[in-house]
């Protein structure tokens, strides 16, 4: 479930919405709390110095006489006063802690007390201290529970709507999001089928005119430009084939027939410019084929192969003339591995690397090639191994590359063109080809996506 | 034996060419020069094997076929083309063809295959068994035997000797072997073929009186009994 974006998106940012929606609760109590405390030390510190005028004017006598007014309002500050050995004289407070009395100033952290005429409930005040000229002690206060419910409602309300909030939020994002997330999975989906070689597919719009459709249009466009290159480079190849076939057919033909004609004279002339002619046409087709297959121009026809059993028929093929020329060749198969491809292009990878294997191979004093045929992971993989010189590391990229052959005599017949289609078909199956140093020899490893 | 040929091809030259090696073996040679006439020649007589040249004017050869073949003709074909990678081979074996060869070929290679062609519709293809001089193959059972002696054969040897056998009288090329007993369509560069057939040669050849299995020198291979 986590692999998805959208779960994993939703899961972030629930998080970052929680922490801030936390965060914006956090403060709003608090400073609620704050603000409160802060109005209570205002009007408490006011009543504090009017009582402390008071005091000093009337005496003792009137002071406790208004306090004891004061007090009997409803809703009236706390107010107490006491003798210095903590006796309370006045005041609506029945019981406190004696030591808060000890000091003036303030007690801003709520302590409990228990007022005159209630039930013993201790409930939690804050208060100033303050010594009256007598040397008495005056406290004037403010119970706090109201202060706490007003803090708690506020509380509660804003917890309730940052939740709706981000209920609301992840809500909306996971459907915006998944939405928005398919249509990319769609258009994944389809561009790997016209990367696959299917350019006639064009990815979808959602007709909404967003962003997406946008892009999906300029998209489209640039596919369509690509499919018309494209045929262009077919019907060119197709062209090539034809314009260039004709002549060269002509050609050997003619030469095939004098060749073949009753005066032997120039036979062997004859015959090697055969021969020539048949060269230049294996090259062309193979160039041919590689840019074909490169460019994805004609996908071929895939169906489901058993590379083993190809593995098993070019093996077949070679076996006697491997033995004829004294190269030990053998196969290591493991039962029926199918790939998605074309079974005649996938011959012609294992032929083109056992074909370059044995005659690679062959000047070890003991040759021996190895075909082997392997499942690793959800991967195809066909090893072709000799034991003869190998490719010293600098070339490994080269030998890639068109007409490449490692000894710059071009005694030998055939082009050199074997590793390049390789790699051509490897590509166009999905899978790629890596020559590893056999210590001795070579290892050529194909590895190609299992169907 | 002597053929009845149908050639359909644009080019003059290579046209030309053609007739003059099929006449040469003794065949007799008609020649069109567009698929439309090709098709309206095809229906009407009975031709024993069809060459169709794929890029024509007025109608391709594959539509050509396809359209033969719709109409009830299964005359042999066989398609010549320029185009010969393993899709178009594939397409023209799709469109009816039954036999597909790329330019350039080898004229004998051509005349191998037409031969082959016009005998494979004649010959039942389930015979249970054939011979050629002492030799003989029984299907049934996959074993060979020459004067009496049986011939023990590999999987692929049989299949060999089977094809050869089926075509025995006429010229096999290297090219005929590989696409029909070993089904792969390329050409390699090695012999590899060659040391098959050796191999099969010394089985069933050597220690018996008569050379059966013949090297044709730059052309194939033939099954045959040759009088004395």
């Amino acid at each position: 479930m986590f692999k998805s974006t959208a779960a994993r998106l939703t899961v972030v940012y629930t998080v970052i919405f929680g922490l801030l929606a936390a965060g914006i609760v956090a403060y709003i109590s608090t400073n609620t709390s704050q603000l409160l405390l802060g109005q209570f030390r205002t009007a408490i510190e006011e009543e504090v110095s009017n009582l402390d005028r008071m005091s000093r004017r009337g005496g003792l006598a009137q002071l406790i006489r208004l306090i004891e007014n004061r007090a009997r309002q409803p809703g009236a500050n706390l107010y107490l006063v006491a003798d210095r050995s903590g006796r309370i004289v006045a005041g609506n407070v029945a019981q406190i802690d004696r030591a808060l009395l000890a000091q003036d100033g303030w007690r801003t952290e709520p302590f409990p007390y228990i007022a005159l005429g209630s039930d013993s409930t201790a409930r939690l005040a804050v208060a100033r201290i303050f010594t009256l000229p007598q040397g008495l002690r005056l406290l004037v206060g403010r119970d706090t529970a109201d202060a706490e419910k007003f803090s708690h409602i506020i509380f509660q309300a804003a917890v309730i709507a940052l939740s709706i909030m981000v209920v609301t939020g992840i809500g909306l994002w996971f459907f915006i999001g998944r939405r928005g997330l398919k249509h990319i999975e769609r258009v994944a989906r389809t561009s790997q089928r016209i990367s696959a070689g299917d350019l006639s597919q064009r990815l979808p719009l959602s007709g909404s005119g967003d962003e997406f459709d946008q892009l999906a249009g300029i998209l489209n466009a640039l596919i369509s430009r690509i499919e018309k290159l494209n045929s262009g480079v077919t019907e060119m190849s197709d062209a090539i084939a034809h314009d260039l076939r004709t002549p060269l057919t002509r050609l050997r033909s003619l030469a095939d027939v004098r060749a073949h004609s009753e005066d032997a004279d120039d036979q062997a002339a004859w015959l090697e410019i055969v021969e020539q002619s048949d060269t230049m046409i294996a090259t062309f087709d193979a160039l041919l084929m590689i840019s074909q297959v490169e460019a994805g121009a004609k996908p071929a026809e895939f169906t489901t192969v058993d590379l083993s059993a190809v593995a098993v028929d070019v093996f077949e093929l070679y076996e006697p003339s491997a033995e004829d020329v004294g190269v030990q060749l053998e196969i290591d198969t493991n039962g029926p591995v199918e790939v998605l491809g074309n079974r005649a292009l996938l011959n012609q990878v294992l032929v083109n690397l056992l074909d370059n294997a044995m005659k690679y191979g062959a000047d070890a004093s003991n040759p021996v090639v190895t075909i082997s045929m392997q499942r690793q992971g959800q991967e195809a993989v066909l090893c072709v191994q000799d034991n003869g010189v190998g490719v010293p590391s600098k070339y490994k990229e080269r030998v890639f590359d068109r007409m490449v052959r490692l000894d710059s005599s071009r005694t030998e017949a055939g082009s050199g063109l074997g590793l390049s289609l390789v790699r051509a078909i490897a590509g166009l199956h999905g899978g790629k080809v890596v020559l590893d140093d056999g210590e001795p020899g070579l290892i050529a490893r194909i590895s190609l996506p299992l169907s | 034996m002597s053929l009845k040929i149908l050639l359909a091809e644009d080019d003059t030259i290579v046209a030309h060419q053609l007739t003059l090696t099929l006449e040469t073996a003794g065949h007799e040679v008609t020649h069109v020069g567009d698929g439309e006439q090709g098709e309206a020649r095809a229906s009407a007589a009975e031709f024993d094997v069809l060459i169709v040249d794929r890029m024509m004017p007025k109608r391709d050869g594959l539509t050509m076929v396809s359209n033969l073949r719709s109409q009830g003709v299964n005359t042999p074909v066989l398609i010549l083309s320029a185009l010969g990678q393993v899709d178009d081979r594939v397409a023209g074996l799709r469109a009816g063809g039954d036999d597909y060869l790329t330019k350039p070929y080898a004229q004998t290679e051509l005349l191998a295959r037409v031969e082959a062609l016009a005998r494979r519709s004649t010959v039942q293809a389930t015979e249970t068994s054939s011979s050629v001089g002492d030799l003989s193959l029984d299907r049934l059972s996959r074993k060979a035997e020459r004067s009496g002696e049986e011939i023990i054969l590999q999987p692929r040897e049989y299949r060999l000797l089977d094809y050869l056998m089926r075509h025995s009288g006429q010229l096999v090329t290297r090219t005929m072997l590989l696409e029909n007993v070993w089904e792969l369509n390329f050409d390699p560069q090695t012999n590899v073929i060659d040391v098959h057939v050796s191999r099969l040669r010394s089985k069933i050849d050597k220690g018996f009186d008569k050379p059966l299995l013949h090297t044709v020198r730059g052309k194939g291979y033939r099954l045959e009994a040759l009088p004395d």
